[in-house]
């Protein structure tokens, strides 16, 4: 069950509206959306969007308000310049600025505040009150992200060696299909550093962190990179991977990546399951089938197919890098 | 009476026939079996039904002593000590596939077999199908 927004809320603007900048960048980022994707979503540049969320309450044209709160999944009035807030906001900074506000009355619109209650646990009991109230919404709301089934893992080598490049696949499953957004974060370990993803990521703001941001009518999403270990890490180090997924499809559901989350150093080929130092044929079949048709991934499956048909490798440590061997004659 | 003879002998006219037909090995969806074995001439014909497995391995044993001269697509894998040459078949899709060799001698039906792997696209499996003449 999706909640989607109500159209009627924007039939009655006018041709030009107030729209809320830093409103809109909060939710922006809430939601982890960049300028460009909501600038595409909009059809604007990302200038437009830098000028709109860095001033106060710029005009813009209703329909492209509209696209705007389409993109960030809210309803027009969230982005809408509020008058009442304008006004209380006003009437604050008058106030402060006069003698200072009168007991008991606000200083803009006269309203009475309501005394405070004489008894401390009235206020615990209706603080409480609240608590579960807020909580039985939050868990309603749960419930109808619930019926989103995703499911997200991350197939990982078991080992690699320093110095040496390997492949790492997030599978995402959506159910059911539909138009939706991804974002997926990747937290890479110490040691770790990524090379190229496909679909290409964004690097986040913390070091080793690889974001993707896709929007798509899917059930199924695969994101892929290449990563390579330090040449200086140490053998028998253990790497620990780990990221979430975050789906909005109405409701906004984030899910921890499982499956393979751990890598160790190793002096073998990361295809090489069995650590021979051959890739046999059985484990190149089982790397071509999950990692072939990815671009990112294309070159290190040339080397790898290199290895294979050589017959074996070795792992230079000195250069971190695998170098080919004849098979060996019995 | 007059029917069950000709039943009889319509069956029999395509028993005939039988030795002609090459046979074709399958699991899963995929069979393949030698087209073509005409002196140094080999074809081997792969039918592929969906869902397809993403990579195929078909290695091909030979007379000892037999070398493989040219072929297409170009094999990937040589192995002097066994005489066996594998074609890593990738990016497959559903239909048909050709592998066309020449030997540097003429093989016989006989002295030839080949072993066809690829993984079970649904159950991940590693399958095996061996073809023979």
């Amino acid at each position: 069950m999706y909640t989607r927004h109500d159209p009627t809320s924007s039939r009655t603007l006018p041709p030009t509206v107030r729209i809320d900048g830093s409103k809109i960048k909060d939710i922006r980022e809430r939601q982890g959306l960049t300028q460009l994707y909501v600038a595409t979503a909009v059809g604007v540049t990302t200038d437009t969007i830098s000028r709109w969320e860095n001033r106060r309450y710029p005009s813009i044209k209703r329909e492209n308000a509209m696209k705007l709160a389409e993109a960030l999944e809210v309803d027009i009035s969230e982005i809408l310049e509020h008058e009442e807030e304008q006004a209380e906001e006003q009437a604050e900074k008058i106030g402060s600025d006069k003698a200072g506000p009168h007991p008991g009355h606000t200083a803009s619109t006269g309203r009475r505040l309501q005394p405070l209650p004489a008894r401390p646990w009235i206020m615990l009991g209706l603080a409480a009150g609240f608590l579960a109230l807020g909580l039985f919404l939050l868990w309603l709301h749960g419930r109808s992200a619930g019926n989103i089934v995703i499911s997200a893992s991350r197939v990982l080598p078991s080992h690699s060696a320093p110095g040496t490049t390997f492949p790492v696949l997030i599978e995402v499953g959506i159910m059911p299909k539909g138009p939706v957004s991804l974002l997926v974060k990747e937290k890479l370990p110490k040691y770790i550093t990524a090379l190229r993803g496909n679909p290409p990521y964004s690097a986040g703001n913390g070091e080793g962190m690889l974001k993707w941001i896709f929007q798509g009518d899917v059930n199924k999403k695969l994101f892929c990179y290449v990563a390579a270990i330090n040449n200086k890490v140490a053998l028998g180090k253990k790497l620990a991977f780990n990221g979430t997924v975050t789906i909005r499809k109405g409701a906004t559901v984030s899910v921890t990546i499982d499956g393979d989350a751990e890598i160790e150093t190793a002096p073998f080929h990361w295809a090489d399951l069995n650590r021979d130092n051959v890739i046999d044929d059985e484990e190149i079949l089982a790397v071509y089938d999950t990692f072939s048709g990815l671009k990112a991934v294309e070159s290190d499956l040339q080397d790898l197919e290199a290895i294979w048909s050589a017959g074996g490798y070795k792992w230079d440590a000195k250069h971190g890098k695998f170098v080919t061997l004849p098979l060996k004659e019995e | 009476m007059k029917n069950t003879i000709i039943f009889l002998a319509v069956s029999v006219c395509l028993a005939s026939f039988m030795p002609f037909l090459a046979p074709c090995a399958s699991a899963q969806g995929i069979s393949a079996r030698y087209a073509k074995i005409d002196g140094n001439h080999v074809t081997v014909e792969i039918k592929i039904s969906a869902p397809a497995p993403k990579t195929i391995l078909f290695t091909q044993s030979l007379p000892p002593g037999t070398t493989i001269l040219k072929s297409a697509p170009p094999y990937s894998k040589y192995d002097k000590m066994t005489g066996t040459a594998t074609w890593l078949l990738k990016e497959i899709r559903p239909g048909k596939r050709k592998i066309h060799f020449i030997t540097d001698k003429p093989v016989s039906p006989g002295s030839i077999s080949g072993v066809m792997r690829f993984r079970d696209p649904e159950k991940g499996k590693v399958m095996r199908i061996t073809i023979a003449p």
